[in-house]
């Protein structure tokens, strides 16, 4: 049989906020539907939505050459409308859930029967989240097909996965999602230990750090490729998609680095034909190619012991809103930054010479264990330039990050290793020089 | 990563053709294709470890023309003298994109844009596709 994927899940739509303006997109589901017309691998999409949305879930299906759409269930109560107020995931994407409370989901047995006994698919990919997962499961169990769940919306319990009667083919999580944090408490052992008492295979996907893959007798890490990042919004899904119809005909490892590779592609445009293009590209890349291509690889608690010193005029006088920005976005990705102002003190005017040389000393300390230093000018700091001048003279890593403003003075730009000006760009850069770091590469 | 995020935000939908004809090439307006794109101030990485500064001890200059060489480097995308085929210097892995470009065809080439030797070896290209 020709490889068809079945995809279950929630159409949304996606409202993206930017400086540049709000846009909306059909998401959900599709980000990984685009992904399989991308590939020209058949599909199948049996979707949750509100009434609303079945024209346009079928208009945008007749485009993308499904197979067959089916609709699961009517979602009521909600629009299933999702706000993204950071589309690029420099931090916390803050998305927001319209009306999520309230929303209720019918699911459709019948619907449901006649889409299993009258279409054939070799996998099914589900992106759980808002609907009765154990239903679906159930619905599935007679089948025998190999079944994919992208978890990071709902982790269904043992009980839950029993009900398919198997095991998963695999169970895909985000560094992104609330499961991880939650119950998994934040741990890959934790969580792959738990994943792999009901499926085959674990993967976690960690942003711009890479993915890990794990099953009963192999452990991979495959890096991300990051580039210019256009959005960060169904990316995960993309990657998903791409595995589960690439794994038929390729490694597990080519499989995985091509679906890392396609979800650069996914976040480098937003147009469908792009996007498509770069993927035929990437599929004419020679295996070999793929598996000798280095990337950017850190793993998510490898990010704690990255220390990042923030060397800024962090006084409670200034506006530091783009420190604060910047500090959270690192801790969001679980690096460890340092404002030394706030964690040694701001000395006051005045300060007794004791105060001061224990303050100094304390900065220096913390300045002298980071890997990376991170300037922030707000202004012509002397303190500043200072830390940024020990910084470079140890040899150590020298962001100069000026999101609001233009010209640098000149040696601060020649001996910044890179000079950013969004968080987006701050962030990539940090996970770059933490990969070279890791990997010993200078 | 020395560029900036590029392309305007809009409804992300392939254009609508019937299905059995090939899909419609415009896509997002004005954006150009990634391939081809120009590389501009593109600073290079390992530039010590590069054959050029083993062989020399030293950096080319500002002018030297160069391009992208064709096979990987121990994974990595390379920078070479386009008179001798000496790397230089590897891309950040940021443009590791190019690969793809490379493989359908495309050829990178530019010159060296700016080079210096203090405090760390520091070589900064500019590249065109062709």
């Amino acid at each position: 049989m020709n490889s068809c994927t079945l995809l279950i899940g929630h159409a949304i739509l996606d409202v993206l906020e930017s400086d540049r303006g709000r846009t909306t997109a059909l998401g959900g589901i599709f980000h990984a539907a685009r992904t399989l017309w991308a590939l020209e691998q058949e599909f199948v999409l049996g979707y949750f939505g509100p009434s609303y949305l079945d024209a346009e879930v079928q208009s945008q299906c007749d485009q993308l050459g499904a197979k067959a759409v089916i609709k699961l269930g009517n979602v009521t109560g909600s629009p299933n409308v999702v706000i993204v107020g950071e589309p690029k995931e420099a931090g916390d994407q803050r998305y927001e859930f319209v009306r999520q409370e309230s929303q209720a989901t019918e699911f459709d047995l019948a619907a449901c029967a006649t889409m299993l006994s009258s279409q054939s698919f070799t996998d099914v990919l589900i992106f759980s989240g808002g609907f009765a997962l154990d239903l679906v499961f159930s619905s599935l169990n007679p089948t025998g097909t190999s079944v994919h769940l992208d978890a990071n919306f709902d982790l269904p319990s043992l009980s839950t996965i029993e009900k398919l009667g198997r095991p998963l083919e695999s169970l895909i999580l985000s560094t992104s999602s609330s499961a991880f944090h939650g119950p998994l408490q934040s741990s890959f052992e934790i969580a792959r230990e738990t994943a792999l008492k009901s499926s085959i295979a674990f993967i976690l996907k960690e942003n711009r750090g890479g993915s890990r893959y794990s099953d009963q007798t192999t452990n991979l890490v495959i890096p991300a490729f990051p580039a210019d990042t256009v959005h960060s919004v169904g990316v995960g899904d993309c990657y998903d998609a791409a595995f589960v119809a690439l794994r038929k005909h390729q490694s597990t490892n080519v499989a995985l680095r091509c679906a890392s590779m396609l979800a650069t592609a996914y976040c480098a445009t937003l147009s469908a034909e792009k996007f498509r293009e770069q993927v035929k590209r990437v599929l004419d890349i020679p295996n070999e190619e793929i598996s000798d291509l280095s990337g950017t690889m850190v793993t998510w608690e490898a990010r704690q012991s990255i220390h990042i010193y923030i060397a800024a005029p962090d006084f409670s006088h200034c506006d530091r809103r783009s420190i604060e920005e910047a500090f959270h976005a690192l801790k969001y990705h679980n690096f460890t930054p340092h404002r030394p102002v706030l964690e040694n003190g701001e000395v006051p005017a005045g300060a007794s010479q004791s105060v001061r040389a224990s303050t100094a000393e304390k900065d220096l300390q913390l300045l002298e264990q980071a890997q990376i230093v991170v300037v922030i000018p707000l202004y012509e700091d002397a303190g500043t330039f200072i830390e940024m001048g020990i910084a470079v003279q140890a040899a150590k890593p020298v962001i100069v990050h000026i999101p609001n403003s233009g010209e640098l003075n000149l040696l601060t730009e020649q001996l910044a290793t890179a000079i950013t000006r969004t968080t987006e760009e701050l962030v990539s850069k940090v996970f770059q020089i933490s990969s070279t770091l890791r990997h010993g590469i200078k | 990563m020395e560029s900036s995020a590029s392309g305007h935000f809009e409804d992300y939908r392939p254009e609508k053709t019937p299905k059995s004809t090939p899909l419609g090439s415009s896509g997002s307006a004005g954006e150009r294709d990634i391939c081809d794109r120009e590389i501009l101030n593109a600073r290079l990485e390992e530039i010590e470890r590069a054959e050029y500064y083993i062989s020399n001890s030293k950096i080319p200059i500002v002018g030297t023309a160069v391009r992208v060489r064709q096979q990987l480097v121990k994974g990595r995308l390379a920078i070479e003298t386009s008179k001798d085929g000496h790397s230089i210097g590897y891309l950040p892995t940021s443009l590791n994109y190019l690969l793809g470009c490379i493989r359908a065809g495309r050829t990178y080439e530019g010159v060296v844009v700016a080079a210096s030797e203090k405090p760390v070896p520091k070589l900064v290209v500019d590249l065109e596709p062709s």
